[in-house]
């Protein structure tokens, strides 16, 4: 007997239609209102009755779906094709048989309740596609199965212009190339010593250096560490450097920093992209509290911990998103606000400050839906630590 | 060389002969039992489609069939043969 699942909602959309979605699998349809009747009754009635009862029906329905961060890690997460004009070309005209199938394939109907909570976990390989796996590791099977794209180069792309030396007009600009000017204009200053840990192909480093500031950025990955010394700005180097592996941070000197600043790259600590390959962050921590002098601050910008990757619902100018995890992830990278404040007081960090990140005003005029979500709900935030003074330490 | 004889000259340099028969070895499924990796499974997805002049689409990837040799090689037969038929 097929069931509804309680995870299911229906979202009004305009023409009449509806999207019909699962916001735990996070998949979804667009259904014409008769087969949004449809999808109802067959649980009411049974399948066999439904049927029978609509054997010479059509159904219009729209296979809407798609894995939208593959436009970008910041794009509209909500996995459904937003303008109407773009349904057109998804568009079945089905006979019940398809449309019962099609609402199974969504996990709109489902046959048995301890099956379907069975795909809620971990995928063990790249092929599976019986467990939903978590973000990483769909868009690692949808860039590398189904675009046949390295991921490597994939991550730089969705980033940064083709030149790299820009960042792409989405909410990367919007909220994080636009708080961090501000943010470093008003905290560095010329003579400052700066460690960008994983500065990726450099471009904060870079903005860091415009301040006056001389600046280390170090990261793992040799195709970034070439772009980054190609492009790099007057006071900014970059060196090659094996992070989260044991020493390899022992060439930078003891108290040689001011600040250090690590952006986008510690939640891979708590759920990292290839499990194989787990840093250690108490490690990193040691390497951090070791450089930096015993007044400097760590400065740190992460994914929100609650916000990201959640769908953006309800009207462009009044959003409103539905949350179906926190401290027990399936489908989410981020550790919880105490992983990551308990990993900072480990590491012999106090937070000094926090705050989160909003865009700029200017972008409500280019993705209006993006900046109105992104204002309500924080998509970013940055920590200010400092280090506890040895004497202190183990005694909070 | 028919694409049996292909997809199991792919495999076979991989597997460590256990005297397994050829109804096992067409069972294996080569990723959850660790034959080949996540990179390697893309070179052998573009080298079959190469190969065999054909195309996976993402449905082919998700049905079960794909995960083991045997279910492959049922695989890339149905799509010489749809097309053959186009």
């Amino acid at each position: 007997m097929l069931k509804m699942p309680k995870d299911v909602v229906v979202l009004a959309e305009d023409k009449g239609r509806w999207v019909a979605m699962n916001v735990f699998t996070r998949t979804c349809i667009g259904l014409e209102t008769s087969a949004l009747d449809v999808l109802r009754k067959t649980e009411l009635e049974g399948e066999g009755r439904v049927e029978q009862q609509f054997e010479n029906s059509v159904f219009n329905i729209w296979e809407i779906e798609w894995f939208s961060n593959y436009k970008g890690l910041l794009a509209d997460p909500t996995r459904y094709l937003r303008d109407m004009d773009d349904w057109e070309a998804v568009r079945q005209e089905v006979r019940i048989t398809e449309l019962i199938k099609s609402f199974r394939k969504h996990f709109l109907l489902i046959e048995d309740e301890d099956e379907y909570l069975k795909y809620f976990g971990p995928k063990k390989t790249l092929l599976d596609y019986e467990h939903s796996g978590n973000f990483h590791q769909q868009l690692g099977q949808h860039l590398l199965l189904e675009k046949r794209e390295p991921p490597e180069a994939w991550w730089v792309r969705q980033k940064f212009s083709d030149d790299h030396r820009n960042i792409r007009q989405n909410l990367y600009k919007a909220v994080q190339e636009h708080s961090m000017r501000a943010f470093f204009s008003r905290r560095f200053k010329p003579g400052d010593r700066v460690l960008d840990i994983g500065c990726g192909t450099g471009f904060y480093a870079n903005l860091i250096a415009e301040t006056g500031a001389t600046v280390l950025g170090i990261d793992p990955n040799e195709n970034y560490i070439k772009l980054a010394r190609n492009n790099a700005k007057n006071g900014a180097s970059f060196e090659l450097c094996e992070i989260g592996k044991p020493g390899a941070m022992d060439k930078i000197p003891d108290n040689s920093a001011d600040y250090i600043f690590i952006s986008d790259a510690l939640l891979f600590y708590f759920v990292p992209f290839d499990p194989r390959y787990k840093g250690d962050i108490d490690r990193l921590f040691e390497d951090i509290g070791r450089i930096l002098r015993p007044s400097g601050i760590f400065i740190n910008v992460e994914p929100n911990y609650i916000f990201w990757l959640l769908p953006w619902l309800g009207e462009v100018d009044r959003p409103f998103t539905i949350m179906t995890e926190y401290s027990k992830k399936v489908y989410g990278v981020t550790p919880t606000i105490s992983q990551l404040i308990q990993a900072y007081s480990k590491g012999k960090f106090l937070v000094a400050s926090m705050e989160e990140l909003y865009p700029d005003p200017s972008f409500a005029l280019i993705d209006a839906r993006a900046y109105n979500f992104g204002k309500q709900f924080p998509l970013w935030q940055l920590f200010e630590l400092r280090k506890i003074p040895s004497e202190t330490a183990g005694t909070l | 060389m028919d694409v049996k004889d292909k997809v199991l000259a792919f495999f076979r340099p991989k597997i460590k002969p256990s005297g397994k028969d050829e109804n096992e070895f067409l069972n294996i499924e080569y990723m959850d039992e660790g034959i080949i990796d996540s990179m390697e499974i893309v070179t052998m997805i573009v080298e079959f489609e190469k190969t065999f002049g054909i195309h996976f689409s993402a449905e082919d990837m998700q049905s079960r069939e794909f995960r083991n040799i045997g279910g492959l090689i049922g695989i890339i037969e149905q799509l010489m043969r749809n097309k053959k038929n186009a």
